[in-house]
């Protein structure tokens, strides 16, 4: 990365022109930043200390993550801010064997990486059969993209309806509770909406 | 300016209180009680039993107050409207209304930013800090420095890491 591109260009800025003290005070940056997403506040967090400082800020940052999956909350401290990058939720959570005390937001703390073995979402259901998957999985949306090996993959949106009420993590208006996991598979094209047991079935 | 009233029924017609506000460079704006009161500062002032007829506003320039008091004056008045015609219909009009004012360069929208914030008007402190992050969303550090001019205070090894830390943020 070249940063003399950078340093040339502070020096240009004359001491005139640097008028801006409402981008350096902290409550006014606070109301701007909350208006960005994950990645224009990690982006933002870049242009100068007292911007990183506002920008990392942990309420920032929870509500920039919060708002598009409606979470209620975000517990623990990630290891790492790519953390924040939209959509890790989507993907980590299939992968994790859920037991009971777990929360996806203590699971997205846990798993910054990215996972898309849908057979574990299977086993965690099945092995747990008192969770009911026809009672606790819908189908949402569908989307189909190539892999590296030109395959035709099918994305499933499922919602999960977790049977512990204790351990919500997303409360809607209408205390709907579920969350989105993504499926991925590309062998079952076919059995794309039929329904989510059947994709799960054909491809294990 | 401040004194102009519009052709709608304002809820806070001839018979309300007046208020003069006194901008930094001594302009005086005639404004009724409602369109004052959409300012917090002003609201706690009256309410604190503040007793002149001018009240003087120290931080905010004349270019800028009538700017400002352009913008309570028609929320004031679209307010009322909501309350006469029903919800949908005002509220498009307020949210057309107020992309068309906040349609301003940088330097206008710092000043009415400083203006908000003084005053505490929350509806135009969250219009403008909204155009600030649509400025934002999108554009890389550099770019951002350049726009607000702000100076980049990082050592070049301070930035190299926290680049590399948000490198997911530059993909």
């Amino acid at each position: 990365m070249d940063f003399s591109g950078d340093l040339s260009s502070a020096t240009v800025i004359s001491p005139m022109n640097s008028n801006f003290p409402a981008f350096n005070c902290t409550d006014i940056l606070r109301s701007i930043f909350q208006n960005l997403p994950p990645s224009d506040l990690a982006r933002a967090a870049c242009v100068c200390h007292l911007w990183n400082s506002v920008a990392s800020d942990r309420q920032i940052q929870t509500r920039a993550f919060k708002s598009p999956w409606k979470l209620k909350d975000v517990i623990g401290n990630p290891t790492s801010t790519s953390f924040w990058r939209d959509n890790s939720l989507g993907r980590f959570a299939i992968s994790h064997r859920l037991v009971r005390g777990d929360t996806v937001a203590s699971l997205a703390v846990k798993y910054c990486v990215q996972w898309e073995n849908f057979h574990n979402i299977f086993r965690i259901l099945s092995r747990n059969p008192t969770w009911g998957i026809q009672e606790n999985l819908r189908i949402g949306d569908v989307y189909f993209w190539l892999n590296d090996l030109a395959q035709v993959i099918v994305s499933v949106r499922l919602v999960i309806f977790l049977p512990f009420p204790k351990h919500v993590f997303y409360g809607g208006k209408l205390l709907i509770r579920y969350s989105t996991f993504f499926i991925r598979c590309g062998r079952c094209m076919r059995h794309k909406f039929v329904n989510p047991q059947k994709i799960i079935y054909k491809c294990r | 300016m401040a004194s102009s009233s519009s052709s709608l029924p304002s809820p806070s017609s001839s018979s309300s209180k007046k208020f003069i506000l006194r901008s930094s460079d001594g302009k005086h704006f005639e404004v009724d009680e409602a369109v004052a009161l959409q300012s917090e500062m002003i609201k706690q002032m009256v309410e604190d039993g503040f007793g002149g007829d001018v009240i003087p506003l120290l931080n905010v320039s004349s270019i800028v107050l009538s700017k400002v008091i352009d913008y309570c004056k028609k929320h004031v008045e679209l307010d009322f409207k909501k309350k006469m015609d029903g919800d949908n219909e005002a509220h498009e009009e307020i949210k057309n209304w107020d992309s068309e004012y906040i349609n301003v360069g940088v330097d206008e929208l710092y000043h009415l930013i400083m203006a908000a914030n003084y005053l505490h008007i929350k509806g135009l402190l969250d219009l403008t800090c909204q155009k600030v992050a649509d400025i934002i969303k999108g554009k890389q550090p550099e770019q951002i420095r350049k726009i607000f001019n702000i100076e980049n205070d990082f050592t070049p090894e301070e930035e190299q890491e926290i680049r590399k830390e948000h490198s997911w943020a530059f993909e």
